[in-house]
Parts: C-alpha cells; structure tokens; sequence
C-alpha cells in the first residue's frame, strides 16, 4: 500500500515535470517554432563571413539591403534605398529612408551604407564570397541619406547582389566588434532581433517593434519565434506529429500527401529555381569512351524519361527545365535550347549509331536522394546502358569531380543563391572555373560577353547562342526544378516563394 | 548492434571469447538445447531463400528486385485494408520494385557480407593469432600491440571515415568491416596456438626440422578449427548488424542494391505512414542475426564439448 | 610497480599515436580539404592559395607531424567549415555526450541489477523469463531500430516525451533507454551469477544463522559483494557507449561529439573527424589502462612478468 502510493506519487511528479518543461509548438503564446535542418547549421551568423544556404533565411530576418526584389514577380523596389538612379555607365546614386534605427537604437543613414559597401568590397576583410562583393569600387556619402556607388565596370546583375546577399550592416556597431561580434550578437535593422544563438541548435528571435516604417518586407507577425536546427528529417516529422514544432521545411514529396492527411496539418509543395541537371564529362577527364561521344549523349538524353519523373517523383509544380538555367532569370530563353524529348527507340538507334549497340557501363554520381538517380538509372536500364551509382556527401563528391575528374556522368543541382539572372549558374559552370567540365571556349567566350556587357540586347543575344551550344553538345541535360516541399500547423498563415528563401517572419496565426 | 556497433571493446582473454558468453547463457534458457537445431533451420531456410532466388525469380515466384514502375510506387502489402495490388505481396518501395523480391535478394547481401567479412577477417586475425603464437616473443609483443590498436580505434567512425574516402560499395563495405573485426580471431588463434606449440608431436615435427610453415598448416590448423567456427559466428552477426547500421546512416552499400540495411535507410522515410517499410527488412534482419547466434551456440557446446 | 605503469602508460601513449596516424592519413584520402575550407565558389586560384597557407601541398607525414605536435600542447587546430577552434566545439558538446553516456550506464545498472537479483532469488519466476527473453530478442536487434520504435510509440503516439532536443532532462529519457538498453542483459547476467555465489558463501550462511533480516543479509551483505564486479563491467561499457551514440545523437537529435563526427564526416571536416577519433581512443586507453593497473595493484604477480 505504502510502496504503491509512493511509485504513483513518483511517477506523477515525474511526469509532470517532463510534460511543464517540454515547449510546445501551436498559436497559443503567439509563437512559431520551425524546424531547419537540410542545408546544415549556419557556419557563422556574420552574413559576409557564411557561404551556407542556411545562412540566407537568417540575413533577410535580421537584416535588410538597399533594394527589395519582390518575391513573386522579381521586380526591384525600396527598401532602405527610397529610390535610385544611374548617373553614369558605372555610377549608382541612391536615396536612403530616413527614420530606420536599428535594433541597438542606432540611427540608419547614409554612414552605414558607405561603410558597409567599402568594408564588404575591400579584399582585406576577408568576405568568403568574393564574387558578390568584387564588383564594387567604392561608395561615397554624398548627403545624409544620399550615396553614390561606384562599379568596377559596367555590372548589369548589380541589383540582384543589391537586394540579395549585400545587407547593410551599423557602422559604429560593426567596427566596433567586427564579424565575430556580430555573429555574437548580430544587430540589424530588419524585422526580427535576435535573442539568443546556440549554433547548430537553435536561434531564437523576437519582433522588431520599431519595424513600422513600412518596410515591403512587412512586419513580423508573431512576438517569439524558435528555429531549432533538425537535421534528420523522419525527426522533424515526428516533431511535426508530436506538436514540437510547427513547420518544416525538408519533407519530401511522399510525405505531402501523407502529412496532408493528419488531422491539424497541412502541406503544401512549392517550385523553387534550384535546377537539377545530369552533368557529362564531355571534356574526357574521366577517361570514359561512350560518354565522350556525343551520339551517346543524345542517346540518354532521349532515354530517360524526365516527365514521368517530375510528374511522380517530385511532383508539385516542378517541371521538366530545358536550358541550363532557370526560365525566369534574366537571359534563360527556352527557344535557343536544344529539346531532347522522351524516346527509348530513337536511344537504342543512337546508341547503335554510335557503336554500342548492346550498352556499356557507366559510374553514376549524385548526393542527392538515391531514388531520383534510381529512376534515371532504370530509364537507362531500358535501353542497354548500365549504370551503377556512388552516393558521396556533397563535399567529397565535388571534390572527386574537381581533383580526379573521375566522374563520367552526375546529378546535380544548383540554386543560383536564388539570383534571379542566368549569370549566377550557367557562368558559374561555364566559363572555365572549377565546376566547368566541359571547357569550351566559344561557351566561355559568349558568356563572357553576356556577364559584363550592359546592353541588355547583347546580352540576351550571347546569353542564347552559350544555352545552344551547351544544350547542343550535351554537355548538361537538364532535368527539372526542385520542389520545396513543407508540413505545418493548419492554423498558420503559411507563404512558400520558389526563390528558396523562406521569410519566416511573414508567417503567423489565423485568428 | 550492441557487439557491433561499438567501438571500444575490453581486449578479451581467448577463453573469455570461447566461453559461453552470458547471452549464449541466457539463449540457451531459453531454447534448451534446441537453440542449434532452431538456429540452424532458420539459417538453411535464409540460405535456400537467397541461394534459390534466381530459381524463385525464373518460376514467377517473385520479381526482378531491380525492375522498377513509377506508376505504382508505394503499393500496400496484402493485409492493408486499403486498396492492395495483387501483382505484389509486399506492396512496392519509393520507385515500384517489387518489395518482397528485393527482400528475398537482400538475404543474399546479407549473407554475402556476413560470409566475406568472415572471411577477410578470419585471415587477417589468424595470420596475427598464430604468427604470435608460434613464434612468441617479439613477435607476440607487436602483435598484441597491434590487436590493442585496432581495439583503440573508434570502429564505427572509423568505418564511416573509410567509406567517405574509398566512396561506397558493397565491397568497400565488406573490406573496411574485414578489415576490422579480425581482433577476436587474432586473440584465440594465439592462445590456442600457444597451446598446440606445446603438444608433443607439434614438438616433435620441430625436431623433425618441418618448416614453421609445415608445421602450422599441417599440425595447428587442425587443432583450432573449431574455435576458428565459434569466433566465426559472432563476427558474421556482427558484420551484418554493423554494416545496417552504416547503410542507415548513409554510409553503407549504395543503392539500388537490395541489402536489408539500406532497405531500413530507405524505409525510414516512411515509418510513420507506411511502417511495414521499417517492419519487414527489420523483421528479416533480426531472424538472421538471432539464428546466426543460436547456431554459434550450439555450435560451441557440440564443439567444446567434444574437446574437453 | 612503477616500472610497469611507465611500460605501460609508454604503450599506451604509442598505441594512440598509431591510432591518430592512421586515421589522420585515412581522412587525408577522404577529400581535399582546400576544397572544403573554400566553399561553393572558390576559384583554383582560391583553392592553390589555401592549399599553400595551410601546407596540404606538403608530404602527408609532415603534416601528421606538425598535426601531432600541435594535437600534444592541445591544440587540434580550427574546424574547415565552421572557422572555430576544434577544442572549442568538442568542449562545448563533450557534455551532451558525457551525460548520454552517463545516465544509459546508470539505466542499465537501474534496470540490470534489481532484475539480477530477482531473478536470483527466485530463479525461473515469471519475472526472470520474461527479462530473459526480452534481453536475447533485444540483442538481435538493430539499436537505431529500437530508438525509432520508441519514437513513434512514446513520441508521436503518446506524446509522452519530447523528441529531440537537450533542453531538458526529459530529452534524454528515449535516448538514454536506447543506449542503455543494450548493456542491460550483460550486467544482469553478472549480477545474477554473482548473488547466486554470494548467496551460497559461508559468510552468508553466518549471516542467515544469527537470525538477520532477510533484507538486511540481501541489501548489507549480498548485494555489496555481488556488485563490485557489475560496477567494473559497466566501466568498460561506458567506454562502449560514447561510441554508440553516434547513431542516437542523430536520430535524436542531440547535438554532441557523435553527432558532431558525423556532421563533420558529411563535410570533409578533417580535424574535427581526427579530434574525435582521439578522444574515442583516449577513452578506451585510459579505462583498459586503469583496469590494468587495478589488476596488477591486486595481483602483484602482473606487474612482474
């Protein structure tokens, strides 16, 4: 009797601390807590010093740029620029909002931008991505709240970098405790402020009270909010069921349907610009005979099946992409790309054409989800192609890729840092640096002349001839665009854009 | 897992591996003495299951485990209550293979590495064992030392750091696992080859002027062939437990190889919703390994038995 | 005595050189670090100018050996991805392993020595066969298996327990029990052959004659001598455990030195990898060490062979 009563009295004490003790996620408190977790945790929060995708949800909360670009039609608007204009071939004067504090009381002027822009573009101070910033010559105050921005040389893409990676950071701040300080504690002026920080755990935020001055952006609409790195997926599904947290972000298409089914939640898929491609060692690094065959390209080109593919593996709104680029950045013309339709038939007169009329073996690489280089693998099956796959973390595959050459034929992805113009992937891979493996000069020379030129016209024009001659020789097959596929609350007011960049702060309760 | 997955493990003494362990205690309170018999009808039907599978396959019995149909992904086996295809048993995996092939085929993967890894680890360690214990002295010094190596590494990470670097295969897999869990074969074979250098007509081939080589083929290798079968069980279960936990992490076979681990990997993704996914290579998992150690029991009480 | 401490600390400090040699020059093949510090978008010129800086276009064995030198003073260099000193990241999360490990060995002598000694006391009751079987079905079980089953019921079903996460202590409940569970049917074994002996020694029988509680011989007599034994097993298991708990950091998202072997193993991330690897190996050095030392303080006869 004693002892009995003594296990009940334990187990309720226990119990009861475990269920006051455990954060539960819901509208109740006016808080959101969100699970992140495939990109990996933010190396360090100071935006010039971190090259992960993670890191760009994490800029836009706490930070702003000059320019917004709006998210839906990708046209360019104020934010802590009121306007702008050109003065010269490589001069940008801006207008800067007057009335903006950030989220230490400092005042926003023309200061901080001048400081930030000459601190960013100063190869000294280390920025990791330099491809962002090095276009910058220098920026000078002008007035106040008036800055002049000057280029190296005419840099059309400047406004994607502007209302992109390049967010204007407090002078007085900044110099003071330089990037480790702010990865600290990061100040800006955008819609959240950071409370605390526990790398590679969580990050937990608060309103910007003082964001009312009518910011695109729109001001936050919740008080609190957690986002807690998950890295395992199954995890954060069972968060999810559990009630632990309120979005996810990582699920992949099978559980839409499936979470989309538990009562109390929603999912939904949205199409993102990360545009997935099989890469072919055309430049014969690889040493591989058939691949380096252009009949041979063609020939898988025609034998998979890249509908069926999107229609029932990614699904949602992804579709099969034709060019090497994103059809809506700036220069991506789906006329000038060469399409290769599904045809196992004319594959196997290909294949035969080119002298393998029984198949041949081939490595397969990807560090993706295995199932999509499955299918790609059973298309080719069916023609006579034999491929087996390698399945590497993504750094060592690239590196495989780099120093060995050793990768005949890959599945890959990228998301152009959501830069809404062609640059920012197909010269990326295309004009000779590390990723290019195909190492074609006149590509590399079209592309060139695209990236630097300030005439829109002659940029469309050499942008079009380098997607025809890639998508020509094969030296990509383009595949389909990434979908982004979320779980959450049915309560939450929920907004997915397909520029990949999750604006969490726009997201709150129905009341 | 327990055995496998973990790293670090206390350098046993030879009799301490040969002994019936507690588990084998435990299992043998179990199953009485039937605990052979079980295991080793268990253990025939896996290998008849994965020997016969090219037969099962050209009868119709089961599928191609590589044939795969977009179109019907995710079918559900036969005891869901919700709509089931006739054409597969066990319903069908995230690119519509056919789920009971591909677990009639991974018991060939599973065995296939249990056997290899046996192999590879069973040289390596009986090399080591008799070279030490032949010779003795300096040499058994710098055997021991390396045995108190490898047991120092980190096997799990290190296997993991191995798979990242060689890029993962099935035979990758089965080398990095041979190639380290030969420490208890290592630490018998010295101990019993201690043992046998002692016998009289051991003693006596060497005063014969046989070569070391001779001897140990011909006089040892007999005398521990038995234990060498006993060690043998508990590393073949390990290997297989092991290396399903590196395809869980990602770091094992790659697909769309049929093994039972990677089967678990990609089950995972649907164990809320479809859990059978999970369920079955479990199931198929935890049989073998319950039958590879209720085989290595009986095995070692018919064997030592007869010795003692 | 003290020479064989020397002899053996000296072996001990050789065999872990070995082990960071080894492995230092396994993730060396693993990928090019330049690489990975780089990033995304760095260019070759990027990539030969960091190569140079952190001297990866020297011979392997004169990096190891500066590695070394640098590893002795404590210093295990700065992580490739996160730019922070490695010693930094291990210290921080060390304790979320440290505690893992800590409370599975304590829930597996909770679990393992009551049961034991039940089921010596009363050898083939109902509760001895059913512990029995749940230990022999429970070992052919893969660990990640048992932890994800325990999530969906206790997670998901039940909402009993949080999920993942160390904020509390309610968090390392399900991994606790995950990676303790496994210890339990070796330390119950023991614990049983151990009362059974101790049960039947004279002393007890002395015990028994001179008219003291049943529970006073059990509690102050048995179970003392039957424990010491238990309680040195679950030293070495311990040993077991930080290793094991790879897997049930990252499915439980706990974020220790497992997880972080892991996170660093998907990004190249060398010296953390070699970091971890050492400290794993230290462990086991130092508890086989010290069970050696025990031996031999208690069996002189050790020390002079």
């Amino acid at each position: 009797m004693h002892l009995k009563s003594l296990v009940k009295f334990a187990t309720a004490a226990v119990m009861g601390t475990m269920l006051s003790t455990t954060a539960m996620a819901g509208p109740d408190d006016d808080s959101l807590i969100i699970a992140w977790g495939s990109t990996g945790p933010i190396e360090h929060v100071d935006n010039y010093v971190n090259t992960n995708r993670t890191g760009i949800w994490f800029s836009r909360m706490v930070w702003d740029q000059l320019i917004y670009r709006e998210p839906k039609t990708f046209e360019y608007k104020p934010l802590l620029a009121e306007s702008w204009e050109q003065l010269s071939d490589t001069v940008w004067q801006f207008n800067l909002r007057e009335g903006v504090k950030f989220h230490n009381g400092e005042p926003f002027d023309a200061d901080d931008v001048v400081y930030t822009l000459n601190w960013i573009s100063n190869p000294d101070n280390g920025v990791k991505v330099q491809r962002n910033v090095n276009w910058i010559k220098e920026a000078r105050k002008v007035s106040q709240y008036t800055v002049d921005l000057e280029m190296k040389r005419p840099f059309p893409q400047a406004f994607e970098f502007l209302s992109g990676p390049i967010t204007i950071y407090p002078n007085e701040y900044y110099s003071e405790v330089g990037p480790d300080g702010m990865h600290k504690q990061p100040i800006g002026t955008g819609p959240m402020k950071v409370v605390s920080i526990k790398t590679a755990e969580e990050y937990v935020f608060e309103r910007n009270p003082d964001y009312n001055w009518g910011s695109p952006k729109g001001e936050a609409q919740v008080s609190r909010m957690v986002v807690r790195e998950i890295a395992d997926v199954q995890t954060q599904i069972a968060e999810l069921l559990a009630g632990g947290i309120d979005i996810t972000a990582d699920i992949s298409a099978d559980h839409v349907d499936q979470i989309g089914g538990v009562p109390g939640l929603t999912a939904l898929q949205a199409g993102t610009m990360r545009t997935g491609y099989i890469g072919f060692d055309a430049a014969n690094r690889s040493g591989h005979e058939p691949v380096n065959n252009l009949k041979v390209r063609q020939a898988m080109a025609h034998a998979i099946d890249r509908e069926s593919l999107v229609k029932n593996l990614i699904r949602g709104d992804a579709g099969v992409i034709h060019t090497p680029c994103f059809p809506t950045q700036f220069g991506c013309d789906v006329n000038a790309a060469v399409k290769y339709d599904f045809d196992p038939d004319k594959a196997k007169a290909l294949l035969a054409e080119a002298g393998y009329p029984d198949g041949f073996d081939i490595e397969f690489y990807t560090f993706r989800p295995a199932d999509w280089a499955e299918a790609i693998m059973g298309d080719l099956a069916k023609v006579g192609i034999r491929a087996t796959l390698t399945k590497m973390p993504y750094f060592a595959l690239r590196d495989k890729q780099r120093n060995e050459g050793t990768t005949p034929m890959f599945l890959m992805d990228w998301g152009s840092y959501s830069m809404n113009d062609m640059s920012a992937i197909t010269s990326h891979f295309f004009k000779k640096g590390p990723d290019d493996f195909a190492l074609d000069d006149e590509v590399a020379a079209w592309l060139e002349t695209g990236d630097t030129s300030s005439d829109a016209a002659v940029r469309k024009e050499n942008y079009a001839k380098a997607i025809a001659k890639i998508t020509g020789e094969l030296y990509w097959l383009p595949m389909f665009n990434h979908v982004r596929n979320y779980g959450y609350n049915e309560q939450l007011n929920f907004i997915p854009y397909q520029d990949e960049i999750p604006r969490f702060w726009q997201y709150g309760w129905k009341s | 897992m327990a055995e496998a997955a973990l790293p670090l493990r206390r350098q046993q003494t030879a009799e301490e591996i040969l002994e019936p362990s507690p588990l084998s205690k435990l299992r043998k309170r179990i199953f009485k003495n039937y605990s052979f018999l079980i295991g080793a009808i268990i253990l025939i039907l896996i290998l008849v299951v994965a020997v016969l599978a090219p037969v099962f396959e050209a009868l119709g019995l089961i599928q191609d485990p590589y044939a795969q149909d977009l179109a019907k992904r995710l079918q559900n086996p036969f005891w869901h209550e919700k709509k089931v295809d006739p054409d597969h048993v066990f319903g069908t995996d995230k690119v519509g293979r056919d789920y009971l092939s591909r677990l009639v085929y991974g018991a060939q993967i599973s065995l296939l590495i249990g056997f290899s890894t046996m192999i590879i680890s069973g040289s390596i360690g009986t090399v080591l064992g008799v070279t030490a214990g032949y010779f003795g002295g300096r040499v058994d010094m710098v055997v021991n030392f390396i045995i108190n190596t490898r047991l120092a590494m980190p096997v799990f990470l290190v296997a993991m750091a191995a798979v990242v670097a060689f890029g993962a295969s099935l035979w990758v897999v089965i080398l990095v696992l041979g190639l380290f869990l030969w420490d208890r074969f290592a630490v018998v074979m010295r101990s019993i080859t201690m043992q046998a250098r002692d016998l009289d007509y051991v003693k006596a081939a060497r005063a014969l002027g046989c070569s070391p080589p001779y001897i140990i083929v011909r006089e040892i290798f007999p005398n521990v062939l038995s234990s060498l079968t006993v060690v043998a069980t508990v590393e073949m279960a390990n290997a297989i437990l092991l290396e399903a936990a590196l395809s869980f992490l990602g770091f094992g076979v790659q697909a769309p190889t049929p093994s039972w681990g990677l089967m678990l990997n990609e089950g995972r993704e649907y164990m809320f919703f479809s859990p059978w996914l999970l369920a079955l290579p479990g199931t198929c998992l935890f049989l073998l390994v319950l039958a590879i150690n209720l085989f290595g029991d009986g095995l070692r009480d018919v064997t030592l038995e007869r010795e003692r | 005595m003290l020479v064989y401490t020397l002899k053996r600390s000296f072996v001990a400090f050789l065999i872990l050189i070995v082990v960071s040699g080894l492995t230092f020059s396994l993730s060396h093949l693993s990928a090019d670090p330049a690489l990975t510090i780089g990033g995304e978008q760095a260019s070759d010129e990027d990539i030969e100018a960091i190569r140079k800086f952190y001297g990866f276009d020297r011979p392997i064995y004169e990096q190891y050996f500066s590695w070394l030198g640098r590893a002795l003073q404590g210093d295990f260099g700065e992580s490739y991805h996160y730019k922070q000193p490695v010693v930094d990241m291990i210290s921080g999360r060390i304790g979320t392993t440290m505690t893992l490990g800590v409370l599975a060995i304590l829930f597996a002598l909770i679990v393992s020595i009551p049961l034991g000694t039940v089921a010596a006391m009363r050898p083939n009751s109902l509760i001895d066969r059913f512990a029995l079987l749940i230990a022999v079905f429970g070992q052919a079980l893969p660990t990640f298996w048992f932890a994800l089953m325990m999530i969906i019921v206790f997670g998901v079903w039940w909402r009993m327990l949080p999920i993942s996460g160390n904020t509390t202590w309610a968090h390392f409940v399900m991994p606790t029990i995950a990676l303790g569970y496994y210890a339990t049917p070796a330390l119950m074994r023991l614990t049983r052959a151990g009362m059974i002996e101790v049960l039947e020694s004279d002393y007890i029988r002395t015990a028994r004659a001179k008219g003291l509680s049943p529970t006073s011989i059990l509690f102050k007599h048995a179970l003392r001598n039957a424990i010491i034994p238990v309680v040195a097993l679950a030293a070495v298991w311990f040993g077991f455990m930080l290793g094991g708990s790879i897997v049930i950091e990252t499915i439980f998202n706990l974020k220790g030195i497992g997880w972080l072997s892991y996170d660093a193993l998907l990004r190249s991330d060398l010296p953390v990898v070699q970091a971890i690897v050492l400290i794993f190996a230290s462990f086991y050095v130092v508890l086989t060490l010290l069970a050696d030392l025990l031996n031999a303080y208690l069996d002189p006869r050790i020390s002079v062979r």
